[in-house]
């Protein structure tokens, strides 16, 4: 069986063209020798051409839906009316041509304006409803009560939205997006052993979505060193880059890995970029980790008609908003980590620590 | 603003952005070409759900070729889709109608080449649409595990994990014993026979 499997490896190598010239050569001479080889080389090759066409077509359908959905509606009911049979009636259907062109020129002039509206109900925010979400807050409050004076209790209310934050010093500073906390004060950050914390906003960046939160309690630390890094030196932002991000759409941490589908987020924004990675409402705010430990940056939403469709803020501009922040932050701690070359698993027992609920009430 | 910077790109920027799958150049090609062609299509006896298909084949052809490096031009880009999109959907409507269009009418110029990347296409398609119905009869795990790695583009120990081998070296004895079946079944079906056990 063996041996048969690493025939289909050569094939395969060479389908792909992935052999050097010498190997390439005698492959050849092979298969001129051999015609059952050289038969299965030419299946081979229609298989993967059937696999690579299927994946072209879902890739071009894909991308050109995304922008058809919003350009085609408005023409589909009047054509229908003025549709004719151009053979029988032909003098007929040149008339209904010219008004279809007349009526496909103005579905255009109207979605050029339209479009920019419509864009907003495709771009989804991942703010966890907190009706889909509670936490058992009585687990909580039972912790919280024994913790010292200056520890505020959540309230004992539902929250109105939920997100996730990463912590980015020891001392309590933490990063999540600004949509999370936008227009409320009470906020609290809910670390990995389930105590709530009331938090401050520090620094807000509105356009690129990014806030920066601290935890109020005056003698608060996170438990040990920070494990990931946030360096733009060493986040190369590649196409098919292996992620993961860790989150909060649920009460419990959830673990989601893809891969880099896009420099450029949402429309072609430069200060964003596209994943193929599962995400929900409440991951909002979650770090985008890379195979090396370090955060090339947030998520702030997705794609709502595709499924997998994730969109982060880069670190860029989380790095440049770290710099307003006052002098107990330091980026130092941020520049390099300690999980790099770890195994998965490792990696993610250090992080989950250092990533919160964000939840915020009424 | 966007626009007149879209208009800006040389037809060889466009072909080298196209190869590359950019989102932007994805949405130029549809603001500058698809207006034309729906409405070629509609006069052509064709619904604005044809129109719309046509012009996704027609930009898969053009994206295939130019990631292979083979869309050399000798016309305007928008010239040569339009082209491409009216022999498909002639193509198409000869099929639904059992009955053969002319192409050589009106002023189009009879551009090389796009007849056979359009039959190649048809062929392509005939193929995917074998290959899924391949993919009905050879039964789980072949079907995760091929689609992990040729469709979802999973790397071999990401699809052991994901369906329990051992290591990623079982998966991959496990995947080409699934690509063996499929095989089989795919060219038996086209009527080829042959002996697999010759080697």
């Amino acid at each position: 069986m063996n041996e048969h499997t690493n025939k289909y490896e050569t094939v395969e190598k060479y389908c792909l063209g992935l052999m050097d010239d010498k190997e390439k050569m005698f492959f050849e001479i092979d298969m001129e020798n051999n015609p059952a080889l050289s038969n299965l080389v030419h299946e081979h090759k229609t298989l993967l051409k059937a696999f690579d066409h299927h994946n072209n077509k879902e890739f071009i359908s894909y991308s050109l839906d995304a922008i058809h959905k919003h350009s085609h509606s408005h023409t589909a009911v009047v054509l229908k009316h003025l549709k004719l049979n151009v053979n029988k009636y032909w003098r007929t259907a040149s008339v209904a041509a010219t008004v279809a062109f007349m009526a496909s020129t103005f579905t255009f002039l109207i979605a050029r304006s339209v479009y920019k509206k419509d864009t907003h109900a495709q771009y989804q925010l991942l703010k966890g409803e907190i009706n889909t979400i509670k936490k058992d807050q009585k687990a909580i409050k039972t912790e919280v009560d024994k913790v010292k004076k200056d520890v505020v209790p959540l309230p004992d209310y539902p929250s109105k939205f939920s997100g996730t934050g990463f912590a980015i010093s020891k001392n309590g500073y933490l990063v999540t997006n600004f949509h999370v906390i936008d227009g409320y004060t009470k906020i609290f950050t809910v670390t990995y052993d389930g105590v709530g914390h009331q938090s401050e906003v520090v620094a807000t960046d509105e356009i690129n979505d990014i806030a920066i939160l601290k935890i109020k309690e005056a003698e608060f630390a996170f438990d040990g060193k920070l494990p990931y890094s946030i360096s733009i030196r060493k986040s190369n932002l590649n196409l098919a880059n292996r992620v993961y991000s860790l989150g909060y759409p649920k009460s419990e941490i959830v673990y989601n890995e893809g891969y880099v589908s896009s420099t450029t987020g949402f429309e072609g924004d430069t200060n964003r970029f596209q994943l193929e990675l599962p995400s929900g409402p409440g991951v909002s705010g979650a770090p985008i980790i890379d195979e090396t430990g370090n955060i090339l940056g947030v998520i702030s939403g997705k794609q709502s008609q595709t499924e997998g469709v994730t969109y982060a803020i880069k670190s860029k501009a989380l790095i440049s908003l770290l710099k307003t922040l006052p002098k107990d932050f330091t980026l130092n701690a941020l520049q390099d980590n300690i999980i790099k070359g770890q195994s998965r698993s490792n990696q993610i027992n250090q992080i989950q620590r250092f990533v919160c609920m964000v939840k915020v009430y009424n | 603003m966007r626009d007149n910077s879209a208009q800006l790109l040389s037809d060889e920027q466009l072909i080298r952005s196209l190869a590359l799958g950019e989102s932007s150049t994805i949405s130029h090609i549809y603001k500058s070409c698809y207006p034309t062609i729906e409405k070629m299509v509609f006069k052509m006896n064709g619904s604005l759900d044809d129109a719309y298909d046509t012009f996704q084949d027609a930009v898969t052809i053009l994206y295939e070729k130019a990631k292979a490096d083979e869309l050399n031009l000798t016309c305007k880009f928008s010239t040569y889709i339009t082209a491409v999109a009216k022999h498909i959907w002639l193509k198409k409507l000869t099929k639904k109608k059992n009955q053969s269009f002319s192409i050589l009418h009106e002023n189009m110029e009879d551009l090389i080449g796009v007849d056979q990347d359009v039959d190649l296409f048809f062929e392509f398609e005939n193929n995917v649409s074998k290959l899924t119905s391949c993919f009905q009869q050879i039964g789980e795990p072949c079907k995760g595990v091929l689609t992990a790695f040729y469709i979802t583009n999973k790397s071999m120990q990401d699809i052991a994990e994901e369906f329990g081998y051992t290591n990623a070296e079982n998966a991959k004895t496990q995947k080409y014993k699934c690509l063996n079946r499929l095989r089989k079944l795919f060219f038996n079906e086209n009527g080829v026979t042959q002996n697999e056990r010759a080697y």
